[in-house]
């Protein structure tokens, strides 16, 4: 029982290092990108928008920090939607 | 083949890519991270250039836009023979606006010359060689590392050779890291163990930025060939009916505050930035210029008018158009990252290097691993390593002094010689070591 925990535990952290890890710090790399380009190009009544967008790579980047699987997945997520509606 | 042994041969397989694509480019790979890294301040640097090399400043305007129609007149008076010319509006307050003109003097070879022209007195204050400035020096090597015949493509492969050992790097990730976290260092006095930990550690964290500035890179670099062999026009090209001899359309007057002023009225949104007046007999004056917050390539929007009203005769405006137009015309700002001011560009130049560090990491890594192989010491390997990194920063600074004050196309017919005999060198030794093995193998099997 013990063994299978700590084998369960260990699938688990592998695939967060391996994977999410990897992938949210793929989108860390988009969204610094994104976050500097907002706010250098900032037109009045964007305010919503950027501080949307700054707690989106904040999220993404405490999230690779912390290395919670459901913080990963909210963070990346919350920022795939957010560039998903930059493009809609 | 079971699952498991198949995805251990395509592990082995990215393996192999990554280690013979990152040796044989790698020095390739790191001179453009290099160059890269200073090519997207080129605006900044020429900027600083011209207003404390060559004192050329703008005074305050006293009708608040630039002034340079004289100067313009004057130059076109003294220079009959010109091939044609670009005006260069200025960015920020203070600089100057530039003039540069194609000559032919009789029985001479072409020349480009930048002229300042100070915007708020409109006289001209001085001017360069522009094939010989600092700010073509930088473009040139970087895009095609000043070298004319396949330079341009062979940094096309060196942005292809970037998407292959970013993206097998990725793959190959989890099977390197096994149980190391990001963005854990090992404490140990190993040396390649410190390489190799900080190769994956920027190398991963960096991924999205190289892969994005490696693909850019190639289309940029391979945009000639692949143009030509997809059959793809430059989607903003124009060409206005010719109405009237060349010599003519030269002599018609353009009063350019009435331009801007028809630019502002028929495309508002347009920032112009650049200006230029037909010498072909189209009688059209083109303004190319910039629309706010938007991420394409600079002067992509177009507005030509006819010289003899003003009245538009085409315009590109890119928002309008369809997506593989946007798609085109994204690709030079996503590579040089001009679309965030300073700040992305500081960050385009920190991450770029990351490539440089990541192909001397990974040589390093490479030379210490086979030391163990073969017998050589530790020496050895980081002695390889500086000779190859002060051979590139030499190439470059040799190519750079020749060029700035012996002529461009010196440093251009040297950079060739260099640089295609280091290509038929390094072919020819690739080659060399295939048929060796191949002979080995073949030997030992016969023996």
């Amino acid at each position: 029982m013990k063994a299978a925990k700590q084998k369960t535990r260990l699938q688990y952290d592998t695939h967060t290092e391996h994977y999410l890890v990897p992938a949210a710090l793929f989108l860390l790399n988009i969204c610094t990108v994104h976050v500097i380009y907002a706010y250098a190009n900032a037109r009045t009544g964007q305010l919503g928008w950027l501080l949307l967008l700054t707690f989106a790579w904040i999220a993404l980047g405490s999230a690779v920090w912390l290395k919670n699987r459901i913080y990963l997945g909210c963070s990346m997520a919350l920022y795939l939607a957010l560039l998903t509606y930059c493009w809609l | 083949m079971s699952k498991r042994a198949g995805k251990t041969e395509n592990k082995k397989l990215f393996w192999r890519l990554h280690h013979w694509v990152g040796l044989y480019t790698g020095i390739l790979i790191g001179t453009l991270s290099l160059t890269g890294a200073v090519a997207v301040f080129i605006p900044e640097i020429d900027g600083w250039i011209i207003r404390h090399h060559y004192n050329a400043l703008s005074s305050p305007s006293p009708h608040g836009t630039s002034q340079f129609g004289q100067s313009i007149d004057s130059l076109i008076h003294r220079y009959p023979d010109y091939n044609s010319f670009l005006i260069s509006l200025p960015d920020h307050p203070g600089q100057v606006v530039q003039a540069d003109m194609i000559l032919q003097p009789e029985g001479g070879d072409l020349r480009r010359v930048d002229f300042f022209i100070d915007a708020g007195k409109d006289r001209v204050v001085g001017q360069r060689d522009q094939q010989n400035s600092l700010a073509n020096y930088l473009r040139q090597i970087h895009v095609r590392l000043y070298e004319g015949y396949w330079g341009r493509q062979l940094v096309g492969i060196g942005g292809l050779a970037l998407a292959i050992v970013a993206i097998t790097g990725l793959l190959i990730y989890g099977n390197f890291m096994k149980k190391q976290g990001w963005p854990k260092l090992r404490k140990t006095m190993d040396l390649r163990i410190i390489m190799a930990d900080w190769h994956k550690l920027l190398g991963i964290s960096a991924l999205a930025f190289n892969i994005v500035i490696a693909l850019t890179g190639a289309w940029l670099g391979l945009q000639p060939w692949l143009m030509r062999c997809l059959d793809i026009n430059t989607p903003n090209t124009f060409k206005a009916p010719i109405v009237m001899e060349p010599e003519a359309d030269k002599a018609l007057h353009v009063n350019w505050d009435d331009v801007l002023t028809a630019a502002k009225r028929e495309f508002p949104a347009l920032r112009p930035r650049q200006l230029t007046s037909s010498t072909n007999g189209s009688a059209t004056v083109t303004v190319r210029g910039n629309i706010a917050g938007q991420i394409y390539e600079r002067d992509i929007n177009v507005l030509v008018l006819s010289k003899t009203d003003y009245r538009p005769v085409f315009q590109y405006d890119v928002r309008a158009k369809p997506f593989g137009h946007k798609f085109y015309f994204i690709q030079e700002a996503m590579h040089f990252g001009d679309f965030g001011g300073l700040l992305l560009k500081a960050l385009y130049a920190l991450l770029g290097l990351t490539s440089g560090f990541l192909s001397i990491s990974g040589f390093v890594i490479f030379l210490l691993r086979r030391q163990k192989k073969k017998k050589f010491s530790r020496v050895n390997a980081w002695k390889k390593t500086f000779v190859y990194s002060m051979t590139v920063l030499l190439f470059l600074v040799v190519i750079a002094l020749i060029s700035l004050f012996i002529g461009y196309t010196t440093a251009s017919l040297v950079a060739g010689i260099l640089i295609n005999t280091l290509l038929i060198g390094v072919i020819g030794y690739a080659l060399f070591r295939y048929l060796l093995s191949r002979f080995n193998r073949r030997h030992q099997s016969i023996a």
